[in-house]
């Protein structure tokens, strides 16, 4: 898969290979994988579960599990990344990459405040003060679009619906200015009618921060009006790679178009 | 674009912690009562008569010296009137005569009941902070050989009977090192100091006798060593399970990827949430310690609860039984009503809702 641009590059993948301990020896969970996200771009990676859309992400973060084998090229930013470096690795999460995940209620600490969530990496990637930390936060959760944003510094997670929660998950991630935001099928959890919301929101969020996404999904209609590419994963590897609008007309892969046809539009559902 | 979520938004609501405390409060009182009221039938189940236990073979010849003590000690009247005799007492804090010392049920415990705190809160602060430390060490290196030889050793100290490892280390460090100065609480050179606490290390230091307060240290030091090996044991698989449960949390994995330093994510998410869990397990194995750990306690020949309650139990004496029951009953019952505060402080999903 070619490279683009240089300069308008801001994630590139390439020939990425995990590999986990089993109970068996180890297991191949990614295999040549090679993705590139420019500046300001949303990507899609679609498959179903197990395909390695997850294990994509944790690679980047260096989340995997104690053992994985990990082999392949990562550029982030300009600059080569060294996945066996673990310092650079870390330097990364939160400042150059951000996450969010799947189900919002499940992501933010039952027992830390808003608040404490949505600043305590603010002081680690960013040294602000507690008040500076405090006023961004506040910041963050209007450009997020939820209301009142000073009370909810002071609430905790259960105070909040799971499409509020996951609208705070999106700031906390955006907390330390990252240029990449990992979306692990950010919406799966949700209610249909709040899907809508935080797809609109993440695009704005694009616009407006020049903001990189990797949007990680199992729908890939979700990703018709989002991504201007979309990476299909099947058992670990890239079986299709193309710009959306391509791939959904015209599907080469017979996998892609299994997905296609798979996929029950809830809008469709009378 | 902007979409408005479905349903309002739940504003915090009024903190309703007292209210939460007052149920629990009220509930504990209710246990309390329902504690004396099983103990005192479970006590009439004792076998054998007290009457036979206490009075000679002289005396059980002579009714009329039966007939008297039957009347000192209400045998002689029906189970409620006995049991509502014996709660108005009790509610004065009158726990009735213990038959084989002869003196207040209270006054035995109040001796008997520091000695058990003498070697239960040393030996539960510091198996508090290893359970936690060693725990948390094993959970953060699931599946590698450091967490093994943690699993291993605990389950060793777990299945090693505490009467032996008493005696076990009693042979150790008196008989072959000479470091300890073996049982009871104080050399028989020393007087015990005069009671304020009744923790004869800290009376000592409050009567200016710091060579007693060093002699009870040293006395205290190995049935603290025993019980910290075993309730360690315990809460160090206790607080592993429950810390890899919460490892495997998303959010978890979610503090790792903002980026926070390995510590903060340790102590300030991981350590937080499973504190809960912790302090529960934590609480029953204080209140464990406070009945009183009767095999650890008669090796060491320390006057402790657990001491008194076998005492009782052999001499079938009622009074004493039903006192160390109420007491046990009591410490279970308190030391639950703190746990359900601190579980109120650590987690707003129980403050706030």
């Amino acid at each position: 898969m070619s490279v683009d641009s240089a300069t308008d590059e801001l994630l590139a993948v390439e020939n990425l290979a995990v590999r986990l301990p089993g109970p068996d020896g180890p297991v191949t969970v990614l295999e040549d994988v090679s993705l590139s996200v420019r500046r300001g771009e949303i990507v899609g990676i679609a498959g179903e579960s197990g395909s390695g859309k997850s294990m994509t992400a944790r690679t980047l973060l260096d989340l995997l599990p104690a053992g994985a084998e990990v082999s392949g090229r990562l550029r982030f930013d300009g600059a080569e990344l060294d996945h066996r470096d673990r310092k650079a690795m870390h330097a990364v999460r939160g400042h150059g990459i951000a996450m969010v995940f799947q189900d919002p209620t499940a992501a933010m600490h039952p027992m830390l405040s808003i608040g404490r969530q949505l600043t305590e990496h603010m002081s680690v990637h960013l040294g602000l003060t507690r008040k500076q930390a405090k006023a961004r936060a506040v910041e963050l959760l209007e450009q997020v679009r939820l209301p009142d944003p000073g009370g909810a510094l002071r609430s905790y997670p259960h105070q909040f619906s799971g499409g509020q929660l996951q609208r705070i998950a999106i700031a906390s991630a955006l907390a330390a200015r990252p240029k990449l935001l990992i979306a692990d099928e950010p919406t799966t959890a949700l209610d249909v009618t709040v899907q809508a919301g935080i797809l609109g929101l993440l695009d704005s969020l694009r616009s407006e921060l020049d903001l990189s996404v990797l949007f990680i999904t199992h729908d890939l209609g979700v990703l018709a009006a989002l991504a201007t590419h979309t990476c299909v994963f099947q058992q670990g590897r890239v079986v299709e790679s193309a710009p959306t609008a391509d791939l959904l007309r015209a599907p080469e892969h017979p996998y892609t178009r299994a997905l296609l046809a798979a996929r029950t539009d809830p809008a469709e559902v009378p | 674009m902007t979409t408005v979520d479905t349903g309002a938004p739940r504003r915090p609501r009024v903190p309703s912690f007292v209210r939460y405390l007052a149920r629990r409060l009220v509930i504990a009182l209710g246990l309390l009562l329902g504690s004396t009221v099983v103990g005192f039938l479970l006590v009439q189940a004792v076998p054998g008569d007290p009457v036979a236990a206490n009075l000679s073979d002289e005396a059980l010849g002579d009714p009329e010296a039966v007939a008297a003590f039957e009347q000192r000690w209400g045998l002689d009247e029906p189970l409620p009137v006995q049991y509502l005799t014996y709660l108005g007492n009790l509610v004065q804090g009158d726990f009735g005569m213990s038959q084989h010392t002869g003196r207040p049920v209270l006054e035995d415990l109040l001796d008997h009941v520091p000695a058990t705190l003498e070697i239960a809160v040393p030996a539960f602060v510091l198996s508090v902070l290893l359970g936690i430390t060693i725990g948390m060490f094993a959970a953060l290196r699931h599946g590698k050989a450091a967490d093994q030889a943690v699993r291993v050793g605990s389950l060793l100290g777990l299945s090693t009977p505490p009467f032996w490892m008493s005696l076990l280390v009693l042979y150790l460090f008196f008989f072959v090192l000479g470091l300890s100065p073996g049982g009871g609480r104080l050399s028989p050179e020393f007087s015990p100091p005069p009671t304020v606490t009744g923790l004869y290390p800290v009376d000592a230091l409050l009567a200016g006798e710091p060579m007693v307060a060093w002699d009870a240290v040293q006395h205290a030091a190995l049935p603290v060593l025993v019980l910290t090996l075993v309730t360690t044991a315990t809460l160090v698989r206790f607080v592993r399970s429950a810390l890899l449960e919460v490892l495997r949390k998303d959010y978890i994995t979610a503090a790792y990827a903002k980026g926070l330093p390995a510590r903060t994510v340790r102590h300030r998410h991981l350590l937080r949430a499973g504190l809960v869990q912790i302090m529960t397990m934590a609480g029953l194995t204080f209140a464990s310690m406070l009945a009183g750990t009767v095999l650890i306690e008669s090796v060491f020949a320390w006057p402790g609860v657990g001491n008194y309650a076998y005492a009782s139990a052999s001499a079938l004496d009622r009074p004493a039984i039903l006192g160390v029951t109420v007491f046990v009953a009591a410490a279970y019952i308190l030391i639950n009503l703190v746990v359900d505060l601190l579980y109120g402080l650590a987690d707003p999903r129980i403050r706030l809702s």
